[in-house]
């Protein structure tokens, strides 16, 4: 694993000649200080070989240095995980040759361990959240059906025509329907930010962690540009360590979860709601389909289903039709109800929603707190134009 | 002869008469001092004649730099800029922010339109049936509103993304429009003037860094992501969305497919997910990207305003 492996040319060598045009730079000024006799500018000048002795301590070091700390992180992160993961993620131990396919599939190459713990926890929870939403919309289009059917009558009566339309379940389902539409919309939301959160994290790794940092080491190598130098290279380690652990610990939280519990952490809840909604997060996935399918049968297949004969019996068909797909569900407004009950679809979206921001907003903060505090160690800025202000 | 594109000699000529402006004021105040015998008037004709030969050295250090950006760009991009007297770097970053305009928010935007538009239509479709006088309506293609909802708010998304893009785009040919052949300049000329030194020293650090630094971290993004692109093996370099209009699966591509879509996709809504890596990915060069390369040439300019006012 070489972090740097995306910069293509010799930055070791560029940055040890600049300091050297530096170190130049500050013997001539210290020789005119010598000249002028100049307390100040010798004084200056005796600065700047410190800052410089500095800087190429740094610049011999970063590879070395960078290359222990993400074996600690790395060591770190995968003893803290759950092993059946991290083994797979970390080694390529994966229980099953799907596990290990998947992993190939979806974990960026060449990244570190500690990188792709981080990215594990992103894509478990928006896995978790689509077989959430998976569900939630299933539910959705059988109530969307029923609440779409509606009952007309056309009359002719001396002079006057028209039509009689009424949708006899549409009053009922209304509400539940908006409802679970406006978590259908938080969910669609809060999935787009998982992603661009998963995208981030490879761009930090691959892309943004070694060209701040080798930024900041040039940069840190001339006085005019010290503190900038010393601000990115505390933003390049803080994003590049800090940044990732938080979703390491969110990814352990997720899985033992997961673990305890039947495979599910966030709609884990939502099946122990109650007996039938909540079984479509079964693997058997197509039981509601064929339900929805018995539905439309029986309502399009007028003459065997539906009784034409009288209005009463077609109401009573459509009635059964109701209860038989279990959606007569007056508590489901209730305390413990599949909408707003303990594992309801307020509920899972909730916990969809705390696992993609909770993390991601402890790392973020951390991440300003590490930048405030690594800066100055290394010349830096404090203030990142008015980030910093946040901690 | 311009020192360097977009920056006349009509400037050099207001910058030599506001030194000479300030030679006549230091002159007069010292002149003034012995005349009146004032030993504190004597000694600030000192310093400003001391700032003077700063500004000045500042004006021909910041004309040099001006000059050797362009100069340096143009070496390591190894391209001239193609219009005459605009900056290759701030063309290498527009070119840059354009890709992720023409094969990133667009083709997304109209794949994403067409899906609406469709899934629109199914919504609408309904059966009728029962006996001539009395019948039931119900829903073809039940559910779909949820799906529509989602599509339009990845839509309304990638429309601030398409309003931020062009943002960018702008600001860049503002920067180079106004950067160095006004915004320097003018600091240059602030720079003399007791009253606004340090304005001017800040309009000089703005103009150098939003000229240089700010298009350069786009153009290292861009090649950053090009690495990206080719360590993961998803192609030779950075591309923003692949239209499902063009690629596999061709969701839309005939017209039997379309058909199919509703009842295909009926209860697997998951087709909405490469949707999200486009809206994602382009979010990542649309919004955070844009954020950082700001942060650090703020921070950038305020480093160099140190430097140059001696605060810090």
């Amino acid at each position: 694993m070489d972090p740097f492996a995306s910069i293509n040319f010799d930055w070791f060598l560029f940055g040890g000649l600049i300091i050297l045009v530096s170190g130049a730079l500050s013997t001539i000024v210290y020789l005119i200080g010598i000249i002028l006799m100049n307390e100040n500018v010798k004084t200056w000048a005796k600065t700047e070989f410190v800052e410089l002795f500095f800087s190429m301590f740094f610049l011999a070091a970063t590879v070395p240095l960078v290359l222990s700390t993400v074996s600690a992180a790395d060591v770190f992160s995968a003893s803290i995980y759950p092993s059946t993961y991290s083994d797979c993620i970390c080694a390529g131990n994966c229980a099953t040759p799907e596990m290990a396919s998947i992993m190939q599939e979806t974990m960026p190459k060449d990244a570190p361990c500690h990188i792709k713990l981080a990215i594990d926890f992103l894509q478990e929870t928006f896995r978790e959240s689509k077989d959430f939403m998976k569900s939630m919309f299933k539910t959705y289009v059988i109530w969307s059906f029923l609440s779409s059917i509606s009952f007309n009558m056309d009359y002719v009566g001396g002079a006057a025509t028209g039509s009689f339309n009424f949708s006899p379940f549409q009053p009922f389902m209304a509400i539940q329907l908006e409802i679970i539409a406006y978590m259908f919309d938080f969910l669609i939301k809060t999935m787009f930010i998982l992603k661009f959160q998963e995208i981030l994290m490879g761009f930090i790794s691959t892309a943004l962690f070694p060209v701040l940092l080798i930024s900041g080491l040039v940069l840190r190598s001339l006085y005019l540009t010290r503190r900038l130098g010393g601000l990115l290279m505390a933003i390049a380690i803080s994003l590049y360590f800090i940044f990732p652990m938080f979703y390491v610990l969110g990814g352990i939280v997720l899985h033992h979860l997961q673990d305890n519990g039947n495979g599910h952490a966030i709609s884990a809840f939502y099946v122990k709601a109650d007996g039938q909604l909540g079984k479509m997060l079964d693997d058997d996935s197509f039981e509601d389909a064929e339900n929805l399918a018995d539905a439309k049968k029986k309502i399009c297949n007028a003459k065997t289903n539906l009784d034409i004969d009288n209005i009463q019996g077609g109401f009573e068909q459509v009635y059964s039709l109701y209860n038989e797909v279990k959606v007569l569900d007056a508590d489901a407004i209730s305390d413990s109800g599949w909408i707003m009950g303990e594992g309801g679809i307020i509920d899972g979206t909730s916990r969809v929603m705390f696992f993609s921001f909770f993390f991601s907003f402890l790392s973020l903060m951390s991440t300003i707190a590490a930048v405030r505090s690594l800066s100055p160690m290394l010349g830096g800025d404090v203030e990142i134009a008015g980030l910093t202000h946040l901690v | 002869m311009a020192l360097y594109p977009g920056l006349g000699t009509e400037y050099l000529g207001i910058m030599g008469i506001t030194v000479a402006i300030m030679i006549l004021y230091i002159v007069l105040v010292r002149t003034i001092s012995v005349i009146i015998k004032r030993p504190e008037w004597t000694a600030y004709s000192n310093i400003e004649l001391y700032q003077l030969f700063i500004s000045v050295g500042i004006m021909v250090l910041a004309l040099g730099i001006a000059a050797g950006t362009q100069v340096f760009f143009e070496e390591a991009l190894g391209k001239k800029a193609s219009t005459p007297g605009t900056s290759a770097v701030i063309e290498a970053a527009s070119s840059f922010i354009q890709k992720n305009l023409n094969r990133g928010v667009i083709p997304l935007l109209v794949d994403l339109m067409s899906l609406e538009a469709k899934f629109s239509f199914y919504n609408a479709v309904e059966l009728r049936t029962g006996p001539t006088v009395w019948n039931w309506t119900i829903k073809m293609y039940p559910g779909l509103e949820a799906i529509i909802n989602s599509v339009r708010v990845l839509f309304f998304t990638v429309m601030v993304m398409y309003g931020t893009t062009s943002v960018q785009l702008f600001i860049l040919y503002l920067i180079d429009a106004v950067m160095y052949p006004f915004v320097l300049p003018a600091g240059v000329v602030l720079r003399f003037i007791p009253q606004t030194r340090d304005a001017g020293i800040f309009l000089i650090t703005l103009a150098i860094v939003f000229q240089n630094i700010y298009p350069a971290l786009y153009v290292i993004s861009e090649m950053a992501l090009d690495d990206i692109w080719a360590i993961q093996e998803w192609g030779s370099s950075f591309e923003p969305y692949s239209s499902l209009s063009s690629s596999p699966p061709a969701m839309f591509s005939s017209a039997m497919t379309v058909v199919q879509i509703p009842v295909v996709h009926l209860f697997n809504y998951v087709f909405l997910v490469p949707f999200f890596e486009g809206v994602a990915t382009i979010s990542l060069v649309g919004l955070f990207i844009p954020s950082l390369v700001m942060t650090l040439s703020t921070a950038f300019v305020n480093a160099l305003t140190r430097f140059f006012t001696g605060k810090g």
